[in-house]
């Protein structure tokens, strides 16, 4: 088992910097997800981990192991590809035994570890099956299993998930995740998809146009986001502009004063306010430290939970999403109906504005 | 679909396509009856039917040597373009490379030369290479096996390029990833991969060489000839059916390796 470091790692594409500067330290045993937009770099960073990609400059170090010069095939580390890339005309089990026999490995000891790789995902039915034979998610599960049997330094998942139904790329994750657990691998896996993110990482780093944005514990991106742009792909709906004002106020760029307690009086800054965490009432209550007028301008029901967009009366627009009662019907309001839109002064946060 | 959806576009589109069909292999199927004919000179209708023609083809020095000498050009031919063409495949699929486009035109350029040009040529280049070293190759195998393999090598390279293009980069990178060196990475992962390509490689080749006729014109020597010249030699004096068995044991020949191309790899998606 072996952590990950990278140190200042940069890679240039003619004269655009496709990764730019980033440092970046993985514990062993610890499972790091690389979140951002398409081409923020994030396959290209995996790569120069695999090796398949040299660095601009920097290093990278597994363990204590320098690799930044070394090739692809000595630096130990288990790549799963999005496209699975099984070898179509071996059988599943000569797959997974493949790494080994590059290993040299003895024979009666790759067939003993080939059995235990498949049994692990379980697919050891399936070991004299071609890959064309299998379904998705089983032709993954074998790229699992060909990564794991390694015993790699470091697991690489690109977009493992990615060409799944949902349902199944749900229980792959858990699976994933049970799998990282119980072998307690290193593992980096990179998505875009902030839900994936949030349900397998230790840590997510966020990446944005080649550099890391933030790095924290899932709880800690999803509920402090540090700038505009992690709010914004964390879900974030509600970005509004405005400035610190004396005694925890902040002056939305509407006018509307709201309470918020980390405002600091004279800064520019962006409120940011999730649409779970604001609630719709029909008349002010005086419950939420901030109840503004509004007026519903759609209304979308989704079943357990009901999608709003008001509109205050400087024109600002916020979404909100309401928890249907049980047997509640349809949407508590409608288009166009007077409500008023509350929030308490720590439900939102202020990011730096970009 | 056809089937379901009969269409009188549809029914004369088939029958054109038969009738375009028929009409090359016609001359093939007569030659190849022609061959058992009991008559002495070609004619219709048949007298009888015998064998005797084949052997009589087989008993001739010519026949029988310039077949001999045509399988082993083919088979060596094929060998050495396929050893040179690989590499060559690789380097155009794998690398993008300056020149790269013009070294794929260029491989394409014996397409386009007329046979007979490009072997009056390379005549004229093998007399000016002796002249300046010394060391004779107009005239002998080693000539006519260079010009062979220069035939063989354009389609070589195209049908193995397209099979290399076909190849996933991934499962080479999968390979590489699990402790593959990329020699071994070739060898176990993207040589079967593109096996096909090299057996349909192999049998083109072959029957680019043995069918060649005006390439060798000028480049066989005495008392080495191939089968296709031996068979105009033979067709200025003489007009009888051992003429057509020797074409068709020529054209079963043919018809197999291009079968066997044909069956590795849809050769007709790549020509
Ligand atoms: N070989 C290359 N040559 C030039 N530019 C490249 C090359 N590889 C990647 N890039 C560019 O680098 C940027 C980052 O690519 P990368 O594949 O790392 O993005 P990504 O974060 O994985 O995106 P996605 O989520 O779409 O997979 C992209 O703008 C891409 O166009
Ligand atoms: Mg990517």
């Amino acid at each position: 088992m072996a952590g990950v470091t990278l140190q200042n790692v940069t890679k240039h594409y003619g004269t655009s910097a496709v990764v730019n500067d980033v440092s970046l330290q993985i514990a062993p045993g610890e499972f790091a997800v690389f979140l951002g937009p398409s081409g923020c770099g994030k396959t290209t960073t995996l790569r120069m981990i695999a090796g398949f990609v040299a660095p601009t400059s920097g290093s990278i170090r597994l363990g204590a192991r320098d690799v930044t010069a070394a090739p692809p095939h000595r630096r130990n580390t288990g790549l799963v590809f999005q496209n699975y890339a099984l070898f179509p005309h071996m059988t599943v089990a000569a797959n997974v035994a493949f790494g080994l026999e590059m290993r040299n490995c003895p024979k009666p000891e790759i067939v003993e570890r080939v059995k235990a790789a498949l049994l692990r995902v379980r697919l050891e039915a399936f070991a004299e099956r071609m890959p064309r034979q299998l379904s998705g998610g089983q032709q993954q599960r074998v790229a699992l299993a060909r990564a794991l049997v390694i015993e790699p330094d470091v697991l690489l998942l690109d977009e493992p998930l990615s060409n799944l139904d949902t349902k199944l790329r749900s229980e792959m994750r858990e699976e994933i995740r049970a799998l990282q657990q119980s072998l307690k691998l290193t593992t980096i896996l990179v998505t875009h998809d902030q839900e994936e993110a949030l349900a397998v990482g230790d840590r997510l780093v966020v990446m944005n146009q080649g550099r890391i944005e933030q790095i924290g514990t899932p709880a800690n991106i999803f509920e402090m986001p540090r700038s505009r742009f992690v709010a914004d792909f964390t879900g974030v709906a509600n970005l509004l502009a405005g400035r610190g004002a004396s005694g925890g106020r902040f002056v939305l760029a509407g006018g509307e004063t709201v309470r918020q307690a980390d405002a600091v009086a004279g800064t520019e800054a962006v409120l940011a306010l999730r649409p779970e965490r604001a609630e719709l009432l029909a008349a002010a209550s005086g419950r939420h430290a901030n109840e503004l007028p509004a007026r519903v301008v759609t209304a979308t029901y989704l079943g357990t939970v009901s999608d709003y967009r008001v509109e205050l009366a400087s024109g600002t627009r916020l979404a909100c999403r309401q928890t249907n009662e049980p047997g509640g019907g349809a949407a508590r309001f409608a288009p166009g109906e007077a409500v008023w839109i509350g929030w308490s002064e720590t439900a939102a946060r202020l990011v730096a504005p970009e | 679909m056809e089937r379901q959806r009969p269409r009188i576009g549809g029914v004369l589109y088939r029958a054109s396509a038969y009738a375009v069909l028929a009409f090359v292999l016609a001359p093939l199927a007569v030659i190849v009856w022609v061959a058992f004919f009991a008559n002495p000179i070609i004619g219709f209708p048949p007298t009888g039917y015998t064998l005797r023609w084949f052997a009589r083809a087989w008993a001739s020095e010519d026949f029988r040597s310039g077949f001999l000498l045509s399988v082993q050009l083919g088979i060596a031919a094929a060998a050495i373009s396929l050893l040179l063409g690989v590499p060559a495949s690789i380097a155009i699929a794998r690398h993008d490379f300056p020149g790269r486009e013009a070294i794929n035109t260029l491989l394409m350029a014996p397409l386009v030369v007329p046979g007979i040009v490009g072997g009056a040529a390379l005549f004229i280049g093998y007399l000016a290479f002796e002249l300046a070293t010394g060391i004779q190759i107009a005239g002998n195998l080693a000539g006519l096996l260079i010009a062979h393999t220069l035939l063989a090598i354009p389609w070589t390279v195209r049908l193995v390029t397209a099979a290399l293009l076909r190849v996933d980069a991934s499962i080479i990178e999968a390979a590489v990833n699990l402790g593959a060196s990329p020699f071994v990475a070739f060898r176990r992962v993207t040589l079967p991969a593109i096996r096909p390509g090299l057996v349909a490689a192999v049998m083109l080749s072959f029957v680019i060489s043995f069918i060649d006729l005006e390439k060798s014109l000028f480049l066989v020597g005495p008392g080495r000839t191939t089968l296709q010249i031996a068979i105009m030699n033979y067709l200025e004096w003489n007009l009888d059916p051992t003429i057509a068995a020797v074409a068709a044991v020529q054209i079963a020949i043919i018809g197999l390796a291009l079968l066997a191309a044909d069956r590795a790899v849809g050769l007709t998606r790549i020509i």
